[in-house]
C-alpha cells in the first residue's frame, strides 16, 4: 500500500516534469496531485513521515499559487524538477538514491535561480555551495559504505560518517560557518516567489532530514551534540540579527530561514545528548518546529509575490483584510506565539533547553543554558523583524486591494496543524483537571513532570473572552480621521529602513555600521573572512618571496626538514 | 468544585478591578513627595469611564485589526489572570492551560498584537515607538526567558505554583541565584511597565516607547488598551511579589481568597514604595542606555542560572 | 549552603563584583572612590558575620580595622588630598567598555567557577568564587584604564579580594590585621601623592628617555 503510494507520487511528479513541455497548467495540476498524494503518504507513517507530510502540504500550496499567478513553462519545469529531487531524497532507502535526489534538487534549483532574472552570479553561488555539500555527503557516505559494505541505510559503528555528512547538510542549510557568505539569502532572494518558498521551506528541510536520518543510524556522539547545539543557537541569534537589519524583501526571509534552521539544528544536537522521556520530547519539539517553520515560511514567501519591488523601503504593497489575517497568523507562528503551531514549537524548544539544563551532567549543562539565552535573544530579534516585514507588506501604505486567498489558507493552516502537534505529543494526560479536559494538555517531562500547555484551550478560551468583552462594552461609534504626523505631510514616511536603524546604531560594533547620510551595515563574518583571505594571501606571498624564491639552498633545507618530519612521524 | 469556582472569580475580578488602583496610588504618592496635592487615587478609574463614553476615531488606513485589536489584547491579559498566582496561591480553573513559560508567551502575544494593530494606523509617531519597542525586544525577551529558566532550575519544574511553595523556605529564598533572578526580574518589570529610569510612558517624543503604541487610539479602544496596560503591570508585579520577592502570607480557602486580596494590597504598597523611591530619585536614561540596563538584567539572570548549576552540583 | 547565614554571606559577597562592575563603568572619579569605600564596607560586614558564625574575636578586630581604614579612611584621604571636582572624569568610552566589561565579567566567572574550582576544590569553592571574580575585575580595571586614580582603585580592589579570600578560607591571625592596616595607610599616602603628581598614564610615556 505504502509502496504503491510512493510509486504513484513518483509517476505523478515525473509526468508533471514531462507535462511542463506541453502545458504549464497540466504540469502544475499534476504537481499539486503528486504533492497531495505525498502528503497522504507522509500521514500514513507518522511520526517520521512528518517530513513528507509537511513537504506535500507546502508543494500543494505552492503549485496552487503558481497555477493562479504564473505562466512560464521553464520555471514550472524547474519547480517540478526540484520537487522530484526532494521526493527522491525523502523516500530514498539507500545512499545512491539519496545523492541522486540531492543532485537533481540542486541542479534544477540552480537553473531556476539563474533563469528568473537572467543573472547567473547568485545561481553560481548557490551551485558552488550545493556542490560543496554534495562533496561532503559523498565522502561521508563513502565512509559509511566502507564500514558496512552496503549502500542501503544500515546501522553504523562509528559516528564519523554522521559528523562528515552533518557538515554537508549544514552547508545546505546556511548555518554558521557558511552564514558568512550570505549565500542562502542571495540565492533564495533571487528566485521567483514560488521557488523561493520551495527552497527555503523544503530544501533546507532535507538538510534537517539528512542529519536526522544519519543520527538514527549512528551511535551517539556527545561532542557532535554539543557542537550542533551551540552552532545551532549561534546561527539562530545571528540569522535573526541579520534578519532584523536586512531590507531585501526575500533576502530577509531567507535570513529567517537560517534562524529557524538554527533552532532545529540545536534540537538535533540535543537528540544526541539526552535519552528517555526527554529524548521523546526533544523529538516532538523538532517535528513541531519543522511543521511550523515550513508552513509559515511558504506562506510568507508567497506573500512576497504580491509585492512590487525588492526593497521593503521602496516596495509597493497591496492589502486586503483577509490577507492581513493570514499574514498576521503566519508571523504570529514565526514569532513563536500561542495558539499557533509556532507557539507550541517555540515553547517546546525552550522547554527542552530548560530540561536539558536540569538533567545533563555537570559541566555540559551550561551548554543548553547558553544556547537557551542565545535562542531567546534570537526570538526577540525575529519578532521585531517580522513585525517590520508585516507592517510594510500588509499593514501600512496600501496601494490598492489585492487578495491572495493562499495567504489566508496558509495562515489558517497554522492553527489547524495544531492538531498534528497533539498527534505527535508523547505525553498526553487523559485526566481532566480544573476545567481543562478534552485530553488537550501537551506536557513536558524529563524524569518527572515539568510543565504543560493546552493550545486548544487558548484557541477556544481567548476568542470567547474577547467576544464577552466585545458584547459587554456595547456598541461603539467610529469616525474616520487623518493621522497627525507632526505636520510632516504625506511626503515623509517612517520607512522600513529607518525602523531598523536603532539597532544598526546600538549594535554598531557588531554590525560595523558606518554613520553618515545613510547608515549602512556590513556582515561581520564576511569581513572576517575577507581579512582572513587577505592575510593569507599576504602571508603566502611573503612566504613565497622569501623562501620559495628559486634559491636552491632553501629548497634543500625544505627537503631535509620534510624528510626529518616524515621520519619522525613514521617512527 | 464550587470553592474553586469562587476562588477563580475572586482572583480574576480582583485583577481586573484593582489593577487601575495601584497606578493611582503611585501617582498620589509621587505628588505628595513632590509637594503637590495630586489627583485622587481613583483617577485612573475616572479616566477609563470617561474614555468608554467617547467615540472612536480611527485613522484612514486602519482595518479590522486596528479596530478590534484592543479587545484581543485585553482578553489575553484576562486569560493570563487565570493562570498565574497573582492573588490566590493554589491552582484555579483554567490554570493548567499554560505553564510559566507559556504565560511568558502569552505576554509576548499581547505585545505582538499591540504592535501589529498600532502599525495599521500608518502614523509616523506610532512607527517611531514601535521601532524603539522592537529594538529592545531581543534583550527583553531573552531576560524574561532566562529568569524563568533560572526559576525552573531552582525548583526543577516550570509550574509557578510549585515555585511559590518552594521559595517560601528561607534557605531557598536567600539562595543567591534566587536573589539575582529577583533583581533581574525587578529590572525587567521596571522596563516592561515603563517606569523611571527608563520612562517609556508619557507622550514626550524623546522617550516615548509604550505610549506611542496607543497614540492613535481613542474611545473604547484606548480604554481597553490603558486598562490592559494596568492589568499587565499588575500581573507582572504580582508575579514579582509572589514568586520572587515576598512569597509568604498567602491564605487558602474561600475566605482566604478574599483575605488574599487585602494581603496583595499590602504587598503592593511595599512594591509601590520601592518604585516611588526609584522614580523620584533617578533621572531618565538616554534611549540607547536602555540597552545597557537590559544587558545588566540579562547578565544577572544568566549569572543566576550559572550559579544554580554550580552550587547545586 | 544549608545555613541561611552562609547564604547571606554569599549574597553580600556577590555585591563585591557588582560594585566592581560599577567602578568599571564609571568614568567620574568621585562616585567611583565612594563605591570602593562601600565595597570595603561590605567586606567589613562579612567579617562581622563570620564572627557570629565562628565566635572568633579576631573577626571583630579585622572588621573594625576594615571599617576604619578601608571603608572610611581610604576614600576620605583620597577625596580630601586630591580634591576632585564633581565633573572630573576620565576620557573613556564608557558605553563600549561597559559591554566589554560585562562580557569579561561573565567569562571570568565562568572560567573561575568551572575550570578551576569545580575541579580543584570541589567542596569549598562557594566562598572563593566572588573574591576571585573581584580579583580579575581589579586586574581588568588596571589594564583597561589609563588614569592613575583608576589604577589605584584597581589595586584596592585586588587587595580587597585578597582580604575576602583570607576571611573565607582561614581564621585570620593577628598578622593579617596588621598588614591590612599598614597596607592601606601606606597605599593611600603614596597613591594620593602619585595622583596629585600625575593624573594620566599613556602607554608609551614610561618608555621615553
Amino acid at each position: 500500500m505504502i509502496a504503491d503510494l510512493v510509486l504513484l507520487v513518483y509517476a505523478l511528479s515525473i509526468l508533471s516534469l514531462a507535462g511542463s513541455f506541453l502545458s504549464n497548467r497540466i504540469s502544475l495540476i499534476l504537481l499539486a496531485l503528486a504533492s497531495g498524494v505525498f502528503a497522504i503518504y507522509g500521514a500514513t507513517n507518522l511520526p517520521s513521515g512528518i517530513f513528507s507530510l509537511v513537504a506535500g502540504i507546502v508543494w500543494t500550496l505552492v503549485s496552487m499559487y503558481s497555477l493562479v499567478h504564473y505562466n512560464n513553462k521553464w520555471l514550472t519545469m524547474i519547480l517540478s524538477g526540484t520537487v522530484l529531487g526532494i521526493i527522491a531524497v525523502l523516500t530514498s532507502s539507500n545512499y545512491v538514491e539519496f545523492l541522486a535526489g540531492w543532485e537533481t534538487m540542486t541542479l534544477f534549483s540552480f537553473g531556476g535561480i539563474g533563469l528568473y532574472k537572467k543573472d547567473w552570479r547568485p545561481a553560481l553561488t548557490f551551485l558552488a555551495f550545493g556542490e560543496l555539500s554534495t562533496a561532503l555527503l559523498i565522502s561521508g557516505f563513502a565512509l559509511a559504505y566502507s564500514m558496512t559494505g552496503s549502500l542501503s541505510f544500515e546501522d553504523l559503528s562509528s559516528p564519523l560518517p554522521l559528523i562528515i555528512t552533518s557538515m554537508g547538510f549544514i552547508v545546505k542549510m546556511g548555518i554558521f560557518p557558511f552564514l558568512v557568505v550570505e549565500w542562502l539569502p542571495i540565492a533564495h532572494g533571487n528566485a521567483r516567489s514560488d521557488l523561493s518558498a520551495i527552497l527555503s521551506a523544503t530544501m533546507t528541510m532535507t538538510g534537517i532530514y539528512g542529519i536526522f536520518k544519519m543520527e538514527t543510524l549512528s551511535p551517539v556522539s556527545m561532542y557532535l551534540g554539543i557542537f550542533l547545539l551551540l552552532i545551532g543557537a549561534f546561527s539562530n541569534l545571528f540569522g535573526a540579527l541579520y534578519f532584523y537589519v536586512s531590507d531585501h524583501v526575500k533576502g530577509l526571509l531567507a535570513f529567517s530561514t537560517i534562524e529557524n534552521n538554527g533552532s532545529m539544528l540545536a534540537l538535533l544536537g540535543s537528540l544526541e545528548l539526552v535519552y528517555g522521556n526527554l529524548r521523546e520530547f526533544v523529538m516532538f519539539s523538532l517535528l513541531t518546529y519543522l511543521i511550523a517553520h515550513s508552513l509559515a515560511k511558504t506562506g510568507l514567501f508567497l506573500s512576497t509575490g504580491y509585492i512590487e519591488g525588492e526593497s521593503l523601503t521602496t516596495a509597493k504593497a497591496f492589502r486586503h483584510g483577509l490577507s492581513v489575517l493570514g499574514t498576521v497568523l503566519m508571523t504570529m507562528s514565526m514569532s513563536g506565539l500561542l495558539p499557533t503551531i509556532g507557539g507550541i514549537a517555540t515553547w517546546s524548544l525552550l522547554e527542552s533547553m530548560f530540561m536539558e539544563a536540569i538533567t545533563l551532567p555537570h559541566l555540559i549543562n551550561i551548554v543548553p543554558v547558553i544556547a537557551g539565552i542565545m535562542i531567546g535573544m534570537g526570538e526577540g530579534f525575529a519578532t521585531g523583524a517580522l513585525a517590520r516585514f508585516t507592517s510594510y507588506t500588509q499593514l501600512t501604505r496600501q496601494k490598492g486591494k489585492r487578495y491572495g486567498i493562499i495567504l489566508t489558507v496558509s495562515g489558517i493552516l497554522l492553527l489547524v496543524t495544531m492538531g498534528l502537534a497533539y498527534l505527535l505529543s508523547p505525553f498526553n494526560t487523559n485526566v481532566s483537571q480544573l476545567g481543562v479536559g478534552l485530553n488537550s494538555l501537551i506536557s513536558s517531562q524529563y524524569q518527572r513532570a515539568f510543565g504543560g500547555i493546552s493550545p486548544l484551550y487558548v484557541l477556544i478560551v481567548w476568542p470567547i473572552i474577547a467576544l464577552v468583552i466585545y458584547l459587554s462594552l456595547g456598541r461603539r461609534k467610529i469616525r474616520v480621521v487623518d493621522t497627525w504626523d507632526n505636520g510632516s505631510g504625506q511626503g515623509f514616511r517612517y520607512t522600513s529602513f529607518g525602523m531598523a536603524n536603532n539597532l544598526r546604531l546600538m549594535l554598531r560594533a557588531l554590525l560595523r555600521t558606518k554613520t553618515g547620510s545613510l547608515e549602512t551595515s556590513a556582515d561581520i563574518f564576511w569581513q572576517a573572512m575577507l581579512v582572513l583571505v587577505r592575510s593569507y594571501t599576504k602571508f603566502s606571498r611573503l612566504f613565497s618571496r622569501s623562501f620559495m624564491n628559486s634559491s636552491i639552498t632553501w629548497y634543500m633545507i625544505y627537503m631535509i626538514v620534510a624528510i626529518i618530519l616524515i621520519m619522525v612521524i613514521t617512527l | 468544585m464550587i470553592n474553586t469556582l469562587i476562588e477563580t472569580l475572586v482572583q480574576v475580578s480582583a485583577v481586573l478591578g484593582l489593577a487601575p488602583l495601584y497606578p493611582g496610588i503611585l501617582e498620589r504618592m509621587k505628588a505628595i513627595v513632590e509637594g503637590r496635592r495630586g489627583p485622587s487615587i481613583f483617577q485612573p478609574y475616572y479616566d477609563l469611564i470617561k474614555l468608554s463614553r467617547k467615540e472612536m476615531t480611527i485613522p484612514r488606513n486602519a482595518g479590522w485589526l486596528f479596530v478590534n485589536g484592543p479587545y484581543l489584547v485585553f482578553s489575553v491579559y484576562v486569560l493570563i489572570s487565570f493562570v498565574i498566582p497573582v492573588v490566590y496561591p493554589r491552582p484555579l480553573y483554567l490554570t493548567p492551560v499554560v505553564d510559566f513559560l507559556g504565560g511568558a508567551l502569552l505576554f509576548s502575544l499581547a505585545g505582538f498584537l499591540k504592535i501589529y494593530e498600532s502599525m495599521e494606523s500608518s502614523s509616523n509617531l506610532v512607527t517611531l515607538g514601535v521601532s524603539r519597542n522592537i529594538s529592545f525586544a531581543y534583550l527583553g525577551e531573552a531576560t524574561l526567558l532566562t529568569v524563568f529558566m533560572a526559576v525552573a532550575l531552582v525548583t526543577g519544574t516550570n509550574n509557578p505554583y510549585v515555585t511559590l511553595e518552594t521559595i517560601q523556605s528561607p534557605t531557598e529564598y536567600l539562595f543567591l541565584p534566587h536573589v539575582t533572578a529577583s533583581v533581574a526580574f525587578f529590572m525587567l518589570w521596571l522596563y516592561e511597565t515603563g517606569k523611571l529610569p527608563l520612562e517609556s510612558s508619557g507622550m514626550s517624543e524623546m522617550g516615548m516607547i509604550d505610549d506611542s503604541l496607543v497614540y492613535e487610539y481613542s474611545g473604547k479602544g484606548l480604554m481597553l488598551l490603558k486598562w490592559g496596560g494596568y492589568v499587565k503591570s499588575y500581573l507582572l508585579g504580582s508575579v514579582l511579589l509572589n514568586v520572587f520577592l515576598i512569597p509568604w502570607g498567602m491564605q487558602t480557602g474561600i475566605l482566604g481568597a478574599i483575605e488574599d486580596v487585602g494581603i496583595m494590597f499590602l504587598k503592593w504598597l511595599i512594591l509601590l514604595g520601592v518604585t516611588l523611591v526609584i522614580e523620584t530619585s533617578l533621572a531618565k536614561f538616554r534611549l540607547f542606555k536602555i540597552q545597557d540596563f537590559l544587558i545588566v538584567a540579562l547578565v544577572l539572570s544568566a549569572f543566576s542560572i550559572i550559579l544554580t548549576v554550580t552550587l547545586n552540583g | 549552603m544549608v545555613e541561611p547565614v552562609q547564604e547571606i554571606i554569599l549574597i553580600l559577597s556577590f555585591l563585591l563584583p557588582v560594585t566592581a562592575l560599577y567602578v568599571q563603568g564609571q568614568a567620574y572619579f568621585n562616585p567611583a572612590i565612594k563605591i570602593i569605600g562601600i565595597q570595603s564596607l561590605l567586606i567589613g560586614i562579612i567579617s562581622f558575620i563570620y564572627y557570629f558564625l565562628t565566635e572568633n574575636v579576631e573577626f571583630i578586630i579585622l572588621g573594625g580595622i576594615i571599617f576604619l581604614t578601608r571603608a572610611f579612611l581610604t576614600p576620605y584621604i583620597l577625596l580630601k588630598t586630591v580634591r576632585f571636582k564633581e565633573w572630573d572624569r576620565e576620557r573613556v568610552k564608557v558605553l563600549s567598555s561597559f559591554v566589554v566589561n560585562l562580557a569579561f565579567f561573565f567569562s571570568a566567572t565562568l572560567l573561575v567557577v568551572y575550570a578551576v574550582f569545580v575541579k580543584v576544590i570541589p567542596t569549598e569553592y562557594e566562598g572563593v568564587i566572588m573574591p576571585m571574580t573581584l580579583f580579575f575585575q581589579g586586574l581588568f580595571l588596571i589594564a583597561s584604564r589609563k588614569s592613575t586614580t583608576a589604577h589605584i582603585l584597581g589595586y584596592i580592589e585586588l587587595e580587597n579580594s585578597l582580604v575576602v579570600l583570607g576571611i573565607s578560607l582561614i581564621p585570620p591571625p593577628i598578622l593579617i590585621d596588621a598588614t591590612v592596616f599598614l597596607d592601606v595607610l601606606a597605599l593611600v599616602v603614596i597613591s594620593s601623592v602619585i595622583i596629585v603628581e600625575k593624573r594620566d598614564h599613556e602607554p608609551v610615556e614610561e618608555l621615553r628617555g
